[in-house]
């Protein structure tokens, strides 16, 4: 008898577990909050808020799990050449855009060709300059991609690089044709971005909601106020400083990809045509290096959502070498006798050190739109006031500190600032990934705007990003972190969390291992 | 009238035109463009020249005003750089929210100002008169993005009476339209009201201590018609031109309080509009906001006469 019991008891549990995971109901409006509007529907714009928006509404050609495997999208399967230089994907068929025509391989052609152009390739241009030559359609469902050298990172590309119906692209400001699992029903700038269920999408069964509303809020108390009050189901990119309370409110918070942005200071050697500034000389470098107190930063600027590292990239990265993990420790002291080597003393005892005459004083630029940016600089100074060196922060909003922090015509491509409190993507797939964002690029870049690299620098990123050997890219990519950290140009500073936050009834929300938010399997009970 | 009518809006025409030229200048001022928003955080110099190229932004800043101005002239707000939009378009879609606000912020002020001003000014010395100072005083002084975010803790998660942001048309759900007004209404209306008020009382105390209103009462006319007929309409002018100057300034949309309530109307079109240098937006607002104070301040004017019959055009 008590076995029967046992037997009934084990089937009737598992009669409800099987329940309760295929429970998912189907339909609904889920309403999620963003710090900020998408600008528009341009996939290629890669805007930390535009991106993982648009998500909904466009489709890539393949994706990463947590685990970076590669899995198939709207391609099926791919075939590398034995040289690297050479990509073949066959594609999904029958496949609709969300105006009813097929997908097919001429569409990801002119996708390719947008890529390519200057003006229509937008930060994915910057992926594609250097290493792809085109595509061509082999046939109706096969692309061909030629490459000018082996790629390794070939795939991040077609990771970040979303499928957008080429008869849109004149009309990409507003609209948008994907393959999504959500079709775009109604854009208004500023108040609210509404996506219907694509019943055309190409994964049976899904998505589970009929509608998905993205609002955006200016202000990040009015955000918080509708996650508390049930207003909204989920919002992405909850800010740090909002996490205990929002999690003490019964919200539920997620962490995103680790490793996938990591805030760093970029440090702008001058220009070599004015060699005579502070930042010249290594030492002073080093010396902001020694000064960086990660812990306090990570504790006080962001409230404990972080990890602290001294490297770029993240421990599960090829690229990541223990040795160097803790190349920089926190050390006033050290940072003091550096200055005092590059001959920048307070003589005159007003206590910022000078030389010939100059005060120390370090132009620092912070992004507004991240005010945490602010507080790790305000940290940083009062550090560096100790060992007399002056901070001055200026809070930029993104059109100011765009020119700032890339330069412009008329600074002859010269970033303007000595430090910018900054953050960076896409170190933690490939690690020339690192190498796309301007303060790490090797070409066309601000801070070193005559190709005035340090020694191997170049030589060691182009080897790494031309091989396919994982020892010899392992080398490269271990010599070229030995540069970075003896230039001591770009700081790391800790992991960036993207924090999405959802209310209990909202299940299998996911996100990309770009942090973009996956609402295709998410439901509301 | 008509004749004065027709000669202040004529009178317009030049006042928008200077507008334009300055709204042009100074937003050029602003350091950044728009090319560079487009082009992407991490874009090329040959991204952005391509962008700047085609948005036009490589012409001479004078053709670029006269190609502005000659669309403007013909009816044209041009569309955005950033998503498209007609400028037009965007602008009616926000300027009905913001109307909406700046009436339920005014009739709010009105409500509280209008018998605050009057009864502090006939009970001198009595509660109300204090009740009065402190309301004008904390009115002022309290900032409204702290009154706001107070409001959303007490009503909206404290007591989940009201909702904390947002807005939806009144056609689609009267109930919840209306709730949503409230706080942001609130909000904007405490300010004006506590500015109101004090316009209102000093008016009414200066007439008071005239002589025609000893005349009244000598008459043997009761107080509340003394009041009524003879102070509370001759203290509406100087009350009506601060009304206007509120009402012409809640048009131009109350950056603060649409931020904090999330409130889609024209403050915050113009402070997204900043923020990307989108320049076609940015100067059409202006523009379209500087023409509504001008029109708002006509309408002051014109009623004046109604107020005082001495004053006529």
């Amino acid at each position: 008898m008590y076995k029967i019991i046992k037997i009934l008891t084990i089937l009737l549990s598992l009669f409800f577990v099987n329940n309760v995971s295929i429970a998912q109901n189907k339909g609904g409006t889920l309403t999620v909050g963003t710090t900020g509007d998408i600008l528009n529907f341009d996939a290629f714009q890669l805007g930390f808020i535009s991106y993982p928006n648009l998500h909904q509404c466009y489709d890539s050609l393949i994706t990463y799990d947590s685990q970076l495997r590669i899995l198939p999208r709207l391609a099926t399967f791919w075939r590398v050449n034995d040289d690297g230089t050479e990509l073949t994907f066959s594609l999904r068929r029958n496949v609709k855009w969300h105006n009813g025509r097929e997908f097919v391989a001429a569409d990801v052609v002119k996708n390719i060709e947008k890529a390519l152009s200057p003006s229509g390739g937008h930060n994915v241009h910057g992926m594609v300059k250097k290493t792809m030559l085109g595509a061509e359609a082999l046939d109706k469902y096969s692309v061909l991609i030629k490459f000018r050298a082996p790629t390794p990172n070939m795939f991040d590309i077609f990771n970040a690089m979303r499928m957008m119906a080429p008869e849109s692209f004149d009309t990409l400001k507003n609209k948008c044709i994907g393959t999504g699992p959500f079709k775009l029903e109604e854009w208004i700038p500023g108040d609210q971005l509404v996506y219907t269920k694509n019943q055309d999408f190409w994964q049976p069964g899904r998505p589970l909601l009929d509608k998905v509303i993205f609002k955006p809020y200016s202000d990040l108390e009015a955000l918080n106020s509708a996650l508390e009050t049930g207003l909204i189901g989920a919002a992405v990119a909850v800010p740090p400083k909002d996490y205990k309370r929002l999690k003490n409110s019964g919200i539920d918070i997620l962490f995103g990809q680790t490793g996938a942005l990591l805030y760093s200071i970029t440090v702008n050697p001058p220009d070599p045509d004015q060699p005579e500034g502070p930042l010249s000389d290594k030492r002073v470098r080093q010396a902001i290096c020694h000064s960086i107190d990660r812990d306090a930063i990570i504790d006080q600027a962001l409230f404990g959502v972080g990890g602290a590292t001294v490297v770029p990239f993240p421990t599960y990265s090829i690229a990541y070498f223990p040795e160097y993990a803790n190349h920089y420790g926190f050390s006033l002291d050290k940072a003091a006798r550096l200055l005092d080597s590059a001959g920048w003393k307070d003589s005159n005892g007003d206590g910022i050190r000078e030389k010939n005459g100059k005060d120390l004083i370090l132009n620092t630029i912070t992004i507004q739109a991240y005010p945490e940016t602010t507080d790790m600089a305000q940290i940083i100074k009062s550090d560096l006031n100790k060992i007399g060196v002056d901070v001055d922060i200026e809070p930029l909003d993104s059109a100011t500190y765009g020119p700032r922090h890339l330069g412009t015509k008329a600074t002859d491509g010269s970033a303007v600032f000595d430090l910018d409190v900054t953050f960076v993507g896409r170190q933690h797939l490939d690690p020339m990934g690192l190498f796309d964002n301007s303060p790490y690029r090797h070409f066309s870049s601000p801070i070193f705007p005559r190709d005035n690299f340090p020694d191997g620098y170049v030589n060691n990123l182009e080897k790494a990003g031309s091989t396919v050997d994982i020892t010899e890219r392992k080398k490269a990519f271990k010599k070229v972190q030995e540069i970075i950290l003896d230039a001591c140009v770009d700081i790391p500073i800790s992991w960036k969390y993207t924090l999405f936050a959802k209310q209990n009834n909202v299940h299998d929300l996911g996100w990309t291992v770009n942090d973009e938010i996956k609402i295709e399997n998410t439901w509301i009970d | 009238m008509l004749k004065y009518f027709t000669k202040r809006i004529i009178q317009v025409i030049p006042v928008l035109f200077l507008c334009s030229i300055i709204i042009f200048a100074l937003i050029r001022l602003i350091p950044g463009n728009p090319a560079l928003i487009l082009a992407g955080a991490d874009a090329l110099p040959e991204q952005i020249e391509a962008v700047t190229k085609e948005l036009g932004l490589d012409k001479p800043i004078i053709s670029q005003y006269f190609i502005w101005i000659s669309n403007i002239l013909m009816g044209d707000f041009g569309n955005s750089v950033i998503n498209g939009y007609p400028v037009f378009k965007l602008i009616s879609l926000k300027f009905v929210a913001t109307l909406e606000l700046a009436i339920s912020g005014l009739i709010i002020s009105l409500l509280i100002s209008f018998p605050l001003g009057i009864l502090s000014a006939i009970k001198r010395n009595g509660i109300i008169e204090k009740f009065t100072t402190v309301f004008v005083a904390l009115g002022q002084a309290i900032p409204t993005f702290w009154l706001g975010i107070l409001l959303v803790l007490v009503f909206s998660i404290k007591l989940r009476w009201l909702p904390p942001s947002g807005r939806i048309e009144f056609a689609q759900n009267p109930e919840l339209a209306f709730k949503l007004i409230i706080l942001p209404a609130f909000t904007l209306g405490v300010y004006t009201a506590s500015v109101l008020t004090r316009f209102l009382k000093t008016s009414v105390l200066e007439i008071l201590s005239l002589d025609y209103v000893l005349t009244a009462r000598a008459k043997g006319l009761s107080e509340w018609i003394v009041i009524i007929r003879h102070v509370i309409k001759n203290a509406l002018i100087p009350f009506v031109t601060v009304l206007g100057i509120q009402f012409g300034a809640f048009l131009g949309g109350s950056v603060v309080t649409e931020s904090i309530f999330d409130w889609p109307g024209l403050g915050r079109l113009m402070l997204q509009s900043i923020h990307t240098r989108d320049y076609p937006v940015l100067q059409g607002t202006i523009l379209v906001v500087v023409f509504g104070f001008v029109i708002v301040n006509l309408l002051i004017d014109l009623l004046y006469s109604f107020l005082d019959p001495k004053i006529r055009y």
